[in-house]
């Protein structure tokens, strides 16, 4: 069962997710995340939780190089593809601009 | 701050080299006018050392460490994956672009590359900070998979 603390972090990055759809500017996939990052143009890079795990591994090496927070999205690709308000699954996001949005001070 | 970058320690990851390590020379971010995309010139090692033990005479570690072989490569930056690794040998002035295009210079260029990799790999010891001796020591091992 997710306890409720857990549920209200999630509640809030969320929210902070919709936020930068909004107003900033996100890339979603994993392919573009990566290109995103080997330019330097990501600040921030959410990994879903059922993301395969080279893929995880990779990304995870890639922001480790380039010194870009990884946050691990506690629920699946469906969910954060959701969150984003599309209706395609999403296992990488990178965030470009995060607009009018906290998620990358608060995280 | 690119993530590839001279001097890096970088994996080939496609083509002929792929799965050997290189150190970037010089990076292309926005392409040139022949490749429209972001590439990079790499100098690696085609064919690593022979493993050597303590227990070699000093003719039998040179004949075994003569075993390097270098390439040079342009490569598109996607088909190339960065590590942590850095080696700070000053490749610039052994990599001259213009003897690239001619393959007879192409050979000397590669010679002078031996020669200058032998050095750093026999000369591991006299590398002073700890992190640029573990670039070395990383970029002569052969990456196993």
């Amino acid at each position: 069962m997710v306890s409720k603390k857990a549920k209200k972090q999630q509640d809030s990055m969320n929210s902070r997710l919709k936020l930068v759809m909004k107003s900033g500017k996100a890339i979603l996939g994993t392919r573009a995340s990566v290109k995103s990052l080997r330019k330097s143009k990501s600040k921030m890079v959410l990994i879903a939780s059922n993301c395969p795990q080279l893929r995880k591994s990779e990304v995870e090496y890639l922001a480790m190089l380039a010194k870009v927070t990884v946050h691990h999205y506690q629920g699946d690709n469906s969910a954060l593809g959701t969150a984003c308000g599309k209706f395609f699954n999403c296992s990488v996001l990178s965030i470009i601009d995060q607009g009018d949005s906290d998620i990358l001070t608060s995280t | 701050m690119a993530i590839v970058k001279a001097g890096k320690v970088v994996i080939v990851l496609a083509g002929r080299h792929a799965g050997k390590k290189a150190v970037v020379v010089k990076t292309f971010d926005e392409g040139n006018s022949e490749k429209r995309f972001s590439h990079c010139l790499v100098a690696g090692l085609a064919k690593t050392p022979r493993k050597v033990t303590r227990a070699m005479d000093k003719k039998k570690v040179e004949k075994r460490s003569k075993t390097l072989k270098p390439f040079v490569k342009y490569i598109n930056v996607r088909h190339v994956f960065p590590t942590r690794y850095v080696v700070d040998l000053d490749l610039k002035k052994a990599v001259d672009e213009e003897d690239l295009v001619d393959p007879e210079r192409k050979v000397d260029v590669k010679k002078n590359l031996k020669k200058l990799f032998l050095e750093r790999y026999m000369n591991q010891k006299d590398v002073t900070s700890e992190k640029k001796a573990q670039g070395s020591s990383y970029f002569f091992q052969k990456l196993r998979f």
